[in-house]
């Protein structure tokens, strides 16, 4: 016996309109059936199912048939780690930022063998020592290897203690939740841990290697001297290629970052079509109190009347398709006397909205009037398009006033009169200009929903915010007041992907910056102290100190600007990869390739000034004695 | 040409003051060498830096060549050791990633001298001390002796008024000491004024004045004594 049970916020009304389309369905598989089978065995069932639907519309062209029953067909998903659309939205974004973690990982393992190489240097002597007394190469490797892997395993553990707190703090940031509320989990599972443990020990199985090779053919007889002033060749070779190679990550992370940070800001700077200030919003569904849907339209307009009276509010509209909220109503329509192509597709946007709701957002209006209290049902049917219809359709704004449309295809009145052409906005969200749109009174909607409330005021937004509450309240104790916010902050949240990735793009490319400039300073700290006696001696033989600290920087000066110059086409490169997540910005940004190269040029210039400071401080006489 | 007056330095480690130089009265002539000698902690590297311009700490008076170096700033008096003096050491200080040409051409690189210049100064000062076939090689494939006589050559290239040795001969075995030498003389016999710093008897036998320091104070200043042997010849 399958008991029935129906999501408390819908009635039955939707569960009998063909054209409502809000549940999900969930089965599970009969043992030995496969997805691709089940999806087979159901495509029968989906095809009457939709024979029988199409009956239902009265009017429809060969095409809507053509596309409503021929191509359409029900797919199987996988539903066993749950259904959430956002993990489809999120793919794409968290495999840029596991890519800049990788990246950050591995800049740390070059960054780690860099400085263990330092140390390699100055244990040199000790090795050869060993080596000389009888050691065996594989005793020497295991020393090292073990001296390397108790530095991972520290790492990796404090990495796991920390990680939990971390990632629910970010979360809590980028979602903007209240703790205990976040809608991602940040707990460490047994997969987390194992990946961890993976990354780890490759890392540290990366940045242990480096010191084994540089002793695994020691130069006995120089190592035991140790009578050398200047670094050996393969050190240099090794330490100039692992800090040119932090330097081009940083570049390649840091331009990645701006070219977040540049969408978010593109994004959030874009214009909507509508003016966003001063701007309230709220969801309204009477349905959600228990009302049916006759008396819809009763407290729609009842509410919109009360909120009116509030002071500092000039304006109260609302709208069934909301803006900027990702949300997409569309309908099929014909135009009279407009013959579509085969393949062209005929279905529109088409927002239900109550009377002045183009002046309490503030689109404007290019041609005609907008809805009125007078355009109601058992009234003549009127239409508002936008500018991309009337330019598709009828070419200019003013060819669209008059013109008649009907709502499906085929043999249909044209019974629909275009009354108004607005402005073109944005609506599901900030990076995708709606197209050609038809706006339809929301009193000549046949099953009139709940919609989403607009209020224009005249003074800050949030002083009125409480009055709404407290004005819906006294309307109507039942009536719930959803999502309250501002238009500002709609946007705010309708960007909260991009601010998430752009937030930790700045994370780890400044990690990558810290990392790269200490990498640098150590090298060059390490360097100066080796040459000591060779600056002592330049010094002595009369070099000038700015001499001497072109000397200690002039090297590291030109790997940074070779690493600098090669990792551009990296971000070019990254750009192209990520497009799709771009916006408004070119893959060969000017502004953020400059930014890269600078901030990074900038950052090391800091980490290479005490090195040289301290190079160009040399005392001659104590740098002689220190021999 | 060196005039020192009341010369003194001191080193302060916490609440002690070490003196490592005590009122030095010292004159040394145009082309005279000089040998310093003393025990050990006596000051005597201590003097040779204060008179190479390497140390700044000291007080009293300092004259080269009528030039008042004690009123001198840090970068004049840089510029004065830069032209008129060189330095030789007891560990030859050569660098090690330079070959032997590219080392005694180290001192011309900071004179600001045409490239064609410095070539051709280089190549006569390998002529003359006779390593013109060891030009291109490093130091660590030269000898100890071969080593200390690219550091002569480096001290001596750009034909310097005084020529300052610390221990040139530490760590040479006697052969190549008696070398080095013989040509410290010859230099001087051409016109450098050549103050060395020096253990051995014999090598301070090759100069002219024997200036002795104990405890920072000079206790002796005299032509060295002959050898019986040379008193018997005489």
């Amino acid at each position: 016996m399958v008991a029935v049970a129906i999501p408390w916020r819908e009635q039955l009304n939707d569960l009998n309109n063909h054209q409502s389309a809000f549940l999900t369905l969930v089965a599970r598989l009969k043992p030995g059936v496969t997805r691709p089978a089940a999806e087979a065995s159901l495509a029968p069932l989906w095809h009457s199912l939709r024979a029988y639907e199409l009956t239902l519309y009265k009017n429809h062209s060969e095409r809507f048939k053509h596309n409503f029953l021929d191509t359409s067909h029900l797919k199987v998903i996988d539903d066993s780690r749950g259904f959430n659309p956002d993990r489809l939205n999120l793919q794409k974004p968290l495999a840029i930022l596991m890519s800049m973690a990788g990246l950050l990982v591995l800049l740390c393992a070059v960054n780690v063998a860099t400085l263990l190489l330092l140390r390699a240097a100055n244990r040199a002597r000790e090795m050869s020592m060993r080596y000389a007394l009888g050691a065996r190469r594989g005793r020497i490797i295991s020393q090292l290897m073990i001296e390397g892997a108790l530095l991972g395993v520290l790492g990796s553990v404090s990495g796991l203690f920390l990680a939990p707190v971390v990632a629910r703090i970010l979360v809590r940031i980028i979602t903007n939740s209240d703790p205990g509320a976040e809608p991602y989990s940040a707990s460490v599972d047994m997969r987390v841990l194992l990946f961890t443990l993976g990354v780890s020990v490759l890392a540290t199985l990366f940045f242990s290697i480096a010191p084994v090779f540089h002793f695994l053919r020691p130069d006995l007889t120089n190592s035991l001297r140790q009578n050398t002033g200047t670094l050996s060749k393969d050190s240099q070779r090794f330490r100039k290629l692992a800090v040119g190679a932090q330097i081009a990550l940083s570049v390649l992370l840091i331009g990645g970052a701006g070219l977040f940070v540049r969408t978010l800001n593109n994004l959030r700077h874009e214009q909507v079509g509508f003016r966003t200030d001063n701007l309230i919003q709220f969801g309204l569904s009477p349905s959600d109190s228990g009302y049916g849907e006759e008396r819809s339209v009763e407290i729609i307009n009842s509410s919109i009347a009360a909120l009116s009276q509030i002071p500092g509010v000039t304006a109260v509209a609302g709208n069934n398709d909301p803006e900027l909220v990702g949300d997409s109503e569309t309908s099929n329509y014909s135009i009279q006397g407009y013959k579509a192509a085969e393949d062209e597709k005929m279905n529109f946007e088409e927002p239900r909205i109550t009377p002045t709701y183009f002046a309490t957002i503030g689109q404007p209006v290019l041609a005609g009037r907008e809805f009125t209290t007078a355009d109601t049902k058992g009234q003549p049917k009127v239409a508002v398009v936008n500018l991309a219809f009337a330019k598709r359709f009828f070419g200019t704004p003013q060819n669209a006033i008059g013109r008649q449309l009907a709502e499906g295809g085929g043999n249909v009145p044209f019974d629909i009169t275009i009354v108004g052409v607005v402005g073109d906005t944005k609506h599901t969200d900030l990076r995708t200009k709606l197209g050609p749109a038809v706006y339809m009174p929301y009193l000549q909607q046949k099953h009139p929903s709940g919609l989403m409330i607009y209020l224009r005021t005249a003074r800050a937004p949030e002083t009125i915010e409480p009055v709404i509450r407290q004005t819906m309240r006294q309307l109507d104790s039942t009536l719930v007041v959803n999502d309250l916010r501002t238009m500002e902050a709609q946007i705010d949240h309708s960007t909260s992907d991009e601010r998430a990735l752009a937030f930790l793009a700045i994370g780890f490319a400044s990690l990558a910056l810290v990392l790269a400039a200490v990498g640098l300073y150590g090298v060059l700290a390490y360097s100066t102290e080796q040459r000591t006696r060779e600056i002592g001696v330049r010094l002595a033989l009369g070099s000038p100190r700015s001499v001497i600290v072109m000397l200690v920087v002039r090297e590291m000066a030109v790997i940074a600007g070779i690493a600098s110059m090669a990792a551009v086409p990296a971000v070019i490169a990254l750009a192209r990869l990520f497009q799709s997540e771009l916006f408004g910005v070119t893959t060969f940004d000017p502004l953020t390739l400059f930014t890269a190269v600078f901030l990074t040029v900038f950052m090391l210039s800091i980490a290479a000034a005490l090195p040289a400071r301290r190079a160009a401080a040399v005392e001659p006489m104590q740098a002689l004695r220190t021999e | 040409m060196i005039d020192l007056k009341n010369v003194e330095r001191s080193y302060k480690t916490g609440h002690t003051e070490t003196w490592v130089l005590r009122r030095i009265n010292l004159t040394i002539r145009e082309g005279e060498f000089v040998t310093i000698m003393g025990p050990s902690g006596a000051g005597k590297s201590s003097l040779l830096n204060a008179l190479a311009l390497l140390d700044d700490s000291w007080t009293g008076e300092y004259w080269f060549a009528s030039t008042p170096v004690h009123s001198l700033n840090r970068k004049q008096r840089a510029d004065l050791a830069r032209q008129r003096i060189g330095m030789v050491f007891q560990s030859y200080h050569l660098l090690d990633d330079l070959t032997v040409a590219e080392n005694i051409d180290l001192p011309l690189s900071y004179k600001n001298l045409p490239s064609k210049d410095r070539g051709g100064m280089v190549a006569d000062i390998l002529d003359r001390f006779q390593i013109v076939a060891k030009k291109d090689l490093f130091p660590n494939q030269l000898s100890g002796g071969q080593q200390q006589l690219v550091g002569i050559a480096r001290a001596v290239v750009h034909a310097p008024s005084l020529l300052l040795a610390d221990e040139p001969t530490g760590n040479l075995h006697s052969t190549q000491a008696r070398e080095i030498m013989d040509l410290f003389v010859e230099l001087n016999k051409a016109g450098t004024t050549i103050v060395q710093v020096t253990h051995s008897e014999e090598n301070a036998r090759y100069s002219k004045r024997i200036i002795e320091l104990r405890d920072g104070w000079m206790t002796r200043d005299e032509a060295p004594q002959p050898l019986p042997s040379e008193v018997g010849a005489q």
